[in-house]
């Protein structure tokens, strides 16, 4: 490939462009990888602290056998079960997709591996991501809401069902999020799913 | 406290020092924010610091430090697109009609980057290959593109270039 010794070649454009001024240091290298373990610690804290109210509030439900509000739509055994299951699969989901999202990004033989190679395994790890969140986050803040919510709902539709109508508004807009957020993810994944049908056809090819 | 100089330090430094232009350009491609580029920048030298632990010969290095600085900014890119408009390919982008109608007379860095930023990781990593003058055989081993598609793939770069930037017609042919 000759180059063009033109001031408007491309190639010359390119080479000739400033550099950075900050030099990228040994030591700024290494700030870097005590920064990274850092910031890992801190969104595991992070998750924890969020995790906080989920859990209190599952624990006392387990303990009292009734949601917060005192009324339990069924036998305390299953109200029992149900706080524990949402307890669990809470602290799972945290922990599995976590981990998900703070695997390496790049393996250390990454260097050996092609553009096109390592592109499809990248979008593969974002779509395996999108079904780790339905399991692992929707999924537990779904059932968490429904052992959390369900018996006022019950304890407002046998008791008091004018109030009930007036929440109406809210729990519309609860389901309106969630759809939203489906949407938005499920959209990204047939995004995720063409650019992987491209590359596997480019590797077709290239055979 | 000074830490020591290991194998790996030793390698990633001269691998910085041969090639930190190279790498500099590279996350121009795709990252047009100083400040963002900067930071793509720095994680591209931290990944391939820790890539050198690694590092066992059987490819050249040139090709390692290009696979992994492309690896990492086309993660980068596929991380940022959430916000971002969607990219095209070579092939899109030879076909697409330029924002600023006529084709302009001069060429320069801030439009060749934009135009090097709509395009697909893959398409990056041919085009910026090409920029920085690596042979049609090199580029193919980094990306895994077969030669011909990539002398295909740098036939349409050169199109879209003479279109864009009228800069003495269509090599490629």
């Amino acid at each position: 490939m000759e180059s063009n010794p033109s001031a408007n070649d491309p190639k010359t454009i390119w080479r000739r462009q400033p550099g950075e001024v900050s030099k990228v240091t040994l030591m700024l290298i290494r700030q870097r990888a005590r920064d990274l373990r850092a910031r890992t610690r801190r969104e595991l804290f992070r998750t924890a602290w969020a995790l906080l109210p989920w859990a209190i509030f599952s624990i006392v439900g387990i303990l009292k056998g009734r949601s917060v509000i005192g009324f339990s739509p069924g036998p305390d055994s299953s109200q029992r079960i149900a706080f524990g299951v949402a307890l669990l699969w809470c602290m799972a989901g945290a922990w599995v997709y976590q981990r998900g999202m703070w695997d390496a990004p790049l393996p250390g033989d990454a260097g050996l591996e092609t553009g096109i190679a390592f592109l499809r395994q990248e979008i593969q790890r974002q779509w395996e991501l999108f079904g780790r969140w339905l399991l692992w986050v929707l999924g537990p803040v779904l059932f968490t809401l429904s052992v959390a919510v369900g018996p006022i709902v019950w304890f407002l539709a046998t008791t008091n069902p004018k109030l009930l109508r007036n929440a109406i508004p809210f729990f519309l807009i609860l389901t309106v999020w969630m759809v939203a957020m489906v949407a938005i993810r499920i959209r990204r994944r047939r995004e995720l799913q063409r650019e992987f049908d491209e590359l596997a056809a480019l590797e077709k090819e290239n055979r | 406290m000074v830490e020591a100089v290991t194998g790996q330090d030793s390698a990633y430094l001269a691998a910085a020092e041969e090639f930190g232009a190279a790498l500099d350009r590279l996350a121009r491609a795709y990252e047009f924010d100083d400040e963002k580029r900067r930071d793509l920048l720095q994680e591209i030298h931290f990944q391939l610091w820790r890539s050198f632990a690694k590092f066992d010969a059987r490819c050249a290095v040139r090709t390692w430090v290009y696979r992994v600085a492309h690896h990492v900014a086309a993660s980068y890119v596929i991380r940022e697109r959430r916000r971002f408009a969607t990219l095209v390919s070579l092939e899109e982008l030879e076909n697409l009609a330029d924002k600023d109608a006529r084709p302009d007379t001069r060429l320069n860095l801030e439009r060749l980057a934009r135009l090097i930023q709509q395009l697909k990781p893959l398409d990056r990593q041919v085009i910026v290959s090409y920029l920085e003058d690596l042979d049609a055989e090199s580029i193919a081993e980094i990306t895994g593109l077969a030669p011909a598609n990539v002398a295909v793939r740098i036939h349409r770069i050169k199109n879209v270039l003479a279109r864009r930037f009228h800069e003495g017609g269509n090599d490629g042919k």
